[in-house]
């Protein structure tokens, strides 16, 4: 038969070590928690960087898409404008109105 | 001490001076240009050195009919006087347009021709300008800026003058806070020429004639000094502000106030000239205008409308106006009686609506849009019918654009029953004709057109070819040399060469062919021979 007190040293003994392990997996659970902390924070701000990145890529390519917008609209009125039949029709338009001028300040008379 | 200011000003004193520093009108630049009218005759508007279209083209000779038909009946025959005639075709449409609506007043009228140049008015003699109104003519050699005579006091119920009161002395003044200043101007050539320097010290302008070749070589040195005694000094602007140049008109004004004294009771004037309409900038530089070998400066306008306004004598303008052909009336009567019609024919309306559809029909026709460019002359032409100068643009977009050879010569022969001195009607019916092959046809046509303008290039090109139909092919290469010889400005440089290649080549295979019938003209045929 054991010895008793052999039986409680061995037992002391891996009370230590159990204590030793549970403290050695509470350090690890703290330095992964630290860890693991530290790559949410930088995982954070890489997000929030990004996000700031992202919101001025948007504008920037909102700004954009509004230049363009007027460029067509512009080239659409450009378009019209050299448009040699609404060009003549302009023309025709001032000339009429000059020779109407011209008549309704003869008719006065 | 070197001085940098003085070494870069050096430039300005190059060249030999051929007089003292002295007023511009006295300057030799403006001596010399002035003797160019004394020398010269019509030619220098049938080759549209002067352009003259613009005063004569018959527009201003029927608003003159009609502002003298709204000054009332006449109790007597009519006078009128035509100052600076030129050309002679105002008064020869005037008397047209008088002739068709009032021929009562046309039986009795007396037109007086006036111009400072004798050979100016043998010129229209010798072209027969006005032969049509010959019994109504008188021509007196007159200059506007000289005394006028008493017998015209008094004498006319219409006075005309185009472009002639931008001939008329000038003083160029700079006027502002530090005073009035004069420019005075000297001459200088790039050699000394003393013939020109002992000329130079007789008084008046027309022996200097000789010397119009070196008028481009002149460098006009000026400077400002303060002004002496000036002629109607009471005309100037107060002497305050920033210094700005004026052109001081005083040649204009001293002619329109003799124009006042020689109108009739409700005799009224008639002065078309270009000009400006507001006070230069101080910033401006007054320039002067060449028309062929003489110069003219734009009328000061804004300083006549001051002046006369206060005058006793009506002095009409329109309420608004643009553009640079200005017209003003004076009427020895109520001011009311002309205003309207005035403001009507002189106005910004009329001035638009001539411009606007002529505009618009030359720009049609850089885009090649002939139609639309036909519709605008259309609308054009309706206001004014009797404009030769719109009937020429127009003929040439027929001939040219529309390619309607018979419209083109008909508009061509009216605008030569208003005008038939104008050389490009001419030009244009020769090649209307050429192009329906009526090549007798176009060789009248062209030796008209050239014995009226013969420095044409484009004529003498035209020319050439009605001479290659004609076979005529030393004529042809001969109108080619003269064409070339005065085509300074190169715009038928290639087609004259072009057409003188072609010759030559016709001439050279014709030459072969036949060298080449004559050294082949004996042929043995006995191998072809049937045998006996």
């Amino acid at each position: 038969m054991a010895d008793i007190n052999s039986i409680e040293k061995r037992l002391v003994k891996l009370e230590g070590k159990v204590e030793s392990f549970y403290s050695d997996m509470v350090r690890i659970n703290n330095e992964v928690h630290r860890h693991v902390t530290k790559l949410e924070d930088r995982f954070n701000r890489n997000l929030k960087d990004q996000n700031r990145v992202n919101a001025q890529d948007h504008k920037y390519i909102v700004a954009l898409e509004k230049r363009f917008g007027k460029m067509d609209k512009n080239s659409k009125k450009m378009t019209k404008q050299v448009d040699p039949r609404l060009m003549e029709r302009n023309t025709m338009k001032l000339v009429d109105q000059a020779l109407k001028a011209y008549d309704q300040k003869k008719g006065k008379r | 001490m070197l001085d940098p200011v003085a070494i870069v000003a050096n430039g300005a004193d190059r060249g030999h001076p051929i007089e003292r520093f002295q007023p511009i009108w006295h300057s030799a630049a403006m001596r010399i240009a002035r003797s160019a009218w004394a020398d010269c005759g019509l030619a220098v508007f049938l080759q549209m050195d002067v352009p003259y279209g613009a005063t004569s083209s018959g527009r201003l000779s029927d608003d003159a009919v009609q502002l003298l038909l709204e000054t009332g009946p006449k109790s007597q025959p009519c006078r009128f006087l035509e100052i600076g005639a030129g050309s002679g075709i105002f008064a020869k449409l005037f008397l047209d347009a008088l002739k068709a609506q009032a021929p009562e007043i046309y039986d009795t009228c007396t037109y007086v021709v006036t111009d400072a140049s004798a050979k100016m008015l043998e010129s229209q003699t010798e072209y027969g300008v006005l032969s049509e109104h010959a019994a109504h003519i008188e021509t007196v050699v007159f200059d506007a800026s000289a005394p006028w005579p008493d017998e015209f006091n008094a004498a006319f119920d219409g006075v005309f003058g185009s472009y002639i009161l931008d001939s008329l002395p000038i003083d160029i003044l700079s006027i502002g806070e530090s005073g009035i200043k004069q420019m005075q101007t000297r001459c200088t050539l790039p050699v000394a020429h003393e013939a020109l320097q002992d000329a130079l010290r007789i008084p008046g302008s027309a022996h200097l004639a000789p010397f119009l070749p070196l008028a481009k070589n002149l460098q006009i040195q000026t400077r400002h000094i303060e002004a002496g005694p000036l002629p109607f000094e009471a005309a100037l602007p107060l002497a305050e502000g920033e210094d700005t140049p004026l052109v001081h008109c005083h040649g204009a004004l001293a002619c329109m106030e003799n124009i006042t004294r020689a109108l009739r009771p409700s005799g009224f004037a008639m002065l078309s000239d270009y000009g400006t309409l507001a006070p230069r900038e101080p910033s401006e530089q007054i320039e002067f205008q060449s028309f062929g070998a003489s110069a003219a400066a734009a009328v000061n306008f804004h300083q006549l409308d001051s002046w006369f306004t206060k005058g006793k004598t009506s002095y009409l303008k329109p309420e608004a106006e643009e553009g640079h052909l200005i017209t003003r009336v004076l009427y020895n009567g109520d001011k009311g009686d002309l205003s309207e019609l005035v403001d009507l024919l002189f106005g910004l309306a009329r001035q638009q609506a001539l411009r606007l559809p002529v505009e618009a029909a030359r720009e049609m026709l850089r885009a090649n849009a002939f139609e639309i460019a036909r519709q605008l002359y259309g609308k054009a032409m309706a206001l004014q019918p009797n404009n030769w100068s719109l009937a020429e643009e127009v003929a040439e977009l027929l001939l040219l654009g529309a390619k309607d050879y018979k419209d083109a010569i008909s508009l061509a022969e009216f605008g030569l029953s208003l005008n038939p001195l104008a050389p490009n009607l001419h030009r244009i019916i020769a090649q209307a004709r050429y192009h329906l092959e009526d090549i007798p046809g176009a060789a009248s046509a062209i030796s008209t057109c050239l014995r009226l303008s013969g420095a044409s290039p484009q004529s003498r090109l035209l020319q050439a070819q009605i001479q290659v139909e004609s076979d005529e092919i030393e004529g042809a290469l001969i109108s080619i040399a003269k064409g070339l010889a005065m085509d300074k400005e190169a715009d038928q440089r290639e087609a004259l060469v072009q057409l003188q290649n072609e010759i030559l080549v016709s001439i050279s295979k014709t030459a072969g062919e036949d060298l080449l019938a004559d050294v082949n003209r004996t042929r043995a045929v006995d191998g072809l021979m049937p045998r006996p």
